[in-house]
């Protein structure tokens, strides 16, 4: 058989596999997947040649990206790449559209793949001036990454300015109208704050409200509306007289930094986390390489399982349609900022799609949750596939993370052809897999509609709990545990999940700008 | 324009200094992350910080009263109407949001109907933080609606819905005019109000300086050596990247006040797009990011490409922006009909799209 057509074969293999995994092994990251058929592989070398290994992992790199995506929606276990369109796809999902969401997801990655394929080549000269010009700055790119991330969540309480002390009998309203100030309400005060002084003075500002003062301290008495029901012409809620006393300034700003606090208490968890995995060896030494395994899973994937888990969510009946409203300009605004976001990600050091995309929709403006779904399904198979073809491109030779720490074991980037096979592959594989999307879409939306969604989670949480257990140990079944403790804080707090990328962002970009080992030495690390 | 704009624009503001490129490069010195925050530091303290310390004549607090009653609040904005009419004093409202839940909140939209002088308020559905709305949460609309009538001339052109969902909800300034006889509704009338100036930049840049000291010293300990020409370099970069935000700021409707304490009122801005426009965004970042890799280029100790300014932002800035806005325009003409806001909706949409900066990712 010609060498094209088996290179080929090994591609859509690995697509197959992927498949496989995404659909049946929710929680797996794609570098894990390909750290163990590395592994198995090595003892093969001369038996296998390593260009139709790398077609393999091709194949199965461009699987997972399209196909992940049904892990995230459908059994609520994202991985750092996905956390980041997690929320918008389950509200999809909530209302019966996860096979939309899953379709816009599709098509998003389809086009990533597009602009892999096509437009890449054009840009190879371009890539290796920039590779050689921002080299040496890429330390403080990560820092800004890193300071932009933290300075710009928006608190998301809103710094109530009344808080409410007790209720006041509504037999007391006649005398407020008049001027005169029950003793109810001074005994009432006194009990909460200090005694009101002598000079006490009764005003009506508002309607329906009152305040009495001293001039030093000032008390509101709010009435609330009475609420009918329209067909029984009966109270729903009876009129009540609330005690309000005004917040200061300082109680206003703590109340709605409480949400930033916990994104800072995640931020600083994480950074902790990360500095622990980098700096220390908490798996056993021949699976160190799988040490980010359970710190990423416990992170992103079982801390939104055990949550989908305890709130009980019932996931709807499914609607499977058979066309999507998209537009042509949707379609250019989702990809178009994905594919640059993904690029991005895939050429910076520590940066995954989850930040990029958050960058990219910042950069670009753009705010639509059709838009959204699609940039961060373009986003995540530019950065994974994007890495193969970067590392593969003529006069770049990009190597990057988790993907060249295994590809580096086994094969050397040498001719054009070999980029342009890997090219042909990325796109037919990129077509089976968005095929094979549909289908499996289809038949797990009807899954979790047949089985309890609770159930289904369980299931996912064995064996995703086996699989760490398998390649890592109890000792990284310990690690997934502390890291999906910080994953949930910020699901519980309400604060954003982009956090918990620190584990990864921070580490590096402390050892990028030498001060690593110092840190990790004041933490007890090193 | 979007935080990250500004972000961005500080950054290319603090690669405008060769000090401070050479000490990135050779000294892993961190400095011109300084000029990024110090972009985005207008925002931050308006948003994120002013916004809370404001003190309000009338105030919608539906999460207080565990109620809400749309009748009530139309009827508290006329209150607050007629009272800045009588005073002739100003006046403000503050519409809270209702918040049900961890991740739940009840939407209410209100609407100034200028024409008819009357207050519109529709109480909607349940909303997720994404302000995702849940299913059949919406109130009847006997039980939903409220109307009630003023007896003022407003100055308001903007006749759509504001809705009070997540976080902190919208607020209005009522202005009382009496050359015009008429009372100006100022809508988020905290915002640009001081910081946005030259003068804040030059208080606040200060404490960029500070920051820089305390952390080299922290990580230097007893090496720590006080370099007077990269203190003044570090000073710069964050009164620098300050007043960018200002001045590209200024390209939008709304302007701002730009010396207070000795200026009082917000000035008009060039008019040349609204904050949030999409393009906008990506043309200032394609920018900001040309200069970038430029001044990158200037100050590395080899360079990798000519120099030459004219030829560099012609091919990598004039040319491909110039296509992406006949591209826009042409498409835009294609497939929408003209459209002739005016200046006054334009200058609310762009509040609008600063204080729903919230989304793109940020949820996540």
């Amino acid at each position: 058989m010609h060498f094209y057509i088996v290179a080929l074969l090994f591609a859509i293999a690995g697509t197959f596999v992927a498949a496989g995994v995404s659909c049946f092994l929710p929680g797996l990251h794609v570098y894990n997947v390909m750290g163990f058929v590395v592994l198995f592989y090595l003892p093969f070398i001369d038996v296998v040649e390593p260009f139709l290994m790398l077609m393999f992992l091709a194949g199965m790199v461009t699987g997972f990206g399209i196909l992940f995506t049904i892990s995230t929606i459908y059994y609520s276990a994202p991985d750092d790449t996905t956390a980041f369109y997690f929320m918008p796809t389950q509200k999809y999902l909530m209302v019966g559209r996860g096979h939309e969401a899953a379709m816009f997801a599709g098509i998003g990655g389809l086009m990533g793949l597009f602009a892999l394929v096509i437009i890449l080549p054009f840009f190879m000269g371009f890539l290796a001036t920039l590779r050689e010009l921002v080299g040496p700055h890429i330390h403080w790119l990560l820092g800004s990454i890193i300071a932009f991330l933290l300075i710009s969540e928006w608190p998301r309480e809103y710094g109530r300015s009344k808080m409410h002390m007790f209720d006041l009998d509504m037999s007391y309203k006649g005398d407020l109208d008049k001027g005169r100030i029950p003793e109810a309400l001074k005994t009432g005060i006194s009990e909460w704050k200090k005694p009101l002084g002598r000079d006490v003075v009764i005003t009506k500002p508002r309607n329906f409200e009152w305040e009495i003062g001293d001039g030093r301290r000032t008390y509101i008495i709010h009435e609330t509306s009475p609420l009918k029901d329209t067909t029984t012409g009966e109270f729903k809620s009876p009129p009540r007289l609330m005690v309000l006393n005004r917040t200061p300034k300082w109680y206003r700003l703590k109340e709605a930094y409480k949400s930033n606090a916990a994104g800072v208490l995640t931020f600083a968890l994480a950074s902790w986390l990360g500095m622990l995995v980098f700096f220390k060896t908490m798996v056993p030494p021949d699976r160190a390489f799988q040490t980010l395994m359970p710190t990423f899973v416990g992170l992103f994937a079982t801390s939104a399982i055990v949550l989908a888990f305890i709130s009980r969510v019932k996931v709807p009946k499914q609607h499977l349609a058979k066309c999507y409203d998209l537009d042509t300009e949707t379609i250019a605004k989702g990809s178009g900022s994905g594919a640059l976001a993904g690029i991005f990600a895939a050429f910076i050091p520590a940066v995954t799609p989850g930040v990029s995309g958050t960058l990219g929709g910042n950069a670009t403006g753009l705010r639509d949750d059709k838009i959204f779904i699609m940039n961060g399904g373009t986003n995540r198979v530019v950065y994974y596939v994007g890495a193969i073809a970067l590392f593969l491109l003529p006069l770049l030779h990009l190597r990057r993370g988790g993907m060249a720490i295994n590809v580096n074991l086994f094969f050397v980037p040498q001719t054009t052809e070999q980029f342009l096979l890997i090219t042909a592959a990325i796109a037919i594989c990129g077509f089976i897999s968005f095929v094979m999307l549909i289908y499996a879409s289809k038949f797990v939306a009807k899954l979790v509609e047949r089985i309890q969604y609770q159930y289904l989670n369980l299931i996912v949480l064995c064996i995703i709990i086996a699989i760490i257990f398998l390649m890592t140990s109890w000792q990284g079944l310990g690690l997934m545990f502390v890291a999906t403790m910080i994953g949930l804080v910020p699901v519980m707090w309400n604060s954003r999940r982009l956090n918990l990328l620190a584990v990864i962002l921070v580490p590096i970009w402390l050892n990028m700008a030498g001060v690593g080992p110092m840190i990790a030495e004041m933490m007890g690390l090193a | 324009m979007k935080g990250f704009t500004h972000f961005l624009c500080g950054i290319a503001v603090a690669t405008a200094f060769g000090l401070a490129v050479d000490a990135a490069a050779e000294h892993m010195a961190q400095i011109i992350i300084l000029g990024g925050i110090f972009g985005y530091m207008p925002d931050f303290l308006d948003f994120k910080v002013a916004r809370f310390l404001e003190d309000y004549d009338y105030e919608v607090d539906p999460t207080l009263e565990g109620d809400i009653n749309a009748q009530r609040i139309a009827e508290l904005f006329v209150e607050a109407i007629h009272k800045a009419r009588d005073t002739g004093k100003y006046t403000n409202i503050k519409f809270n949001t209702m918040k049900i839940g961890a991740d739940t909140w009840r939407q209410y939209g209100i609407m100034v109907d200028n024409e008819n002088k009357r207050i519109i308020v529709k109480i909607g559905p349940l909303v997720t933080t994404g302000k995702s709305p849940i299913p059949e949460t919406t109130p009847p609309d006997e039980e939903g609606i409220g109307v009630a009538h003023y007896d003022a001339e407003l100055e308001h052109t903007y006749e759509a819905w504001t809705y009070a969902d997540i976080m902190s909800g919208p607020d209005y300034g009522l202005v009382p005019q009496p050359k015009e006889g008429n009372i100006r509704l100022d809508f988020i009338p905290w915002h640009r109000k001081w910081s946005h100036s030259l003068t804040c930049g030059l208080a606040v840049a200060p404490f960029g300086l500070l920051a820089y000291l305390g952390i080299s010293w922290l990580f230097a300990g007893s090496d720590w050596v006080f370099n007077p020409e990269l203190a003044v370099v570090v000073f710069m970069i964050c009164l620098y990247a300050y007043w960018l935000h200002v001045i590209v700021d200024q390209f939008g409707v709304m302007g701002s006040n730009l010396f207070p304490p000795f200026t009082k009122k917000r000035s008009q801005g060039l008019s040349l797009f609204h904050s949030g426009l999409s393009i906008a965004n990506f043309g200032t970042n394609w920018i900001s990011v040309a200069v970038i890799l430029y001044n990158l280029n200037y100050f590395a100790d080899e360079r990798v490409f000519g120099t030459n300014p004219v030829k560099y932002f012609v091919l990598t800035t004039i040319i491909p922006l110039t296509i992406l806005v006949l591209i826009r325009y042409f498409w835009l003409k294609k497939t929408r009909p003209k459209q002739e806001d005016d200046k006054e909706e334009q200058k609310f949409l762009e509040k609008i799209d600063e204080i729903m900066e919230y989304g793109s990712g940020d949820n996540v």
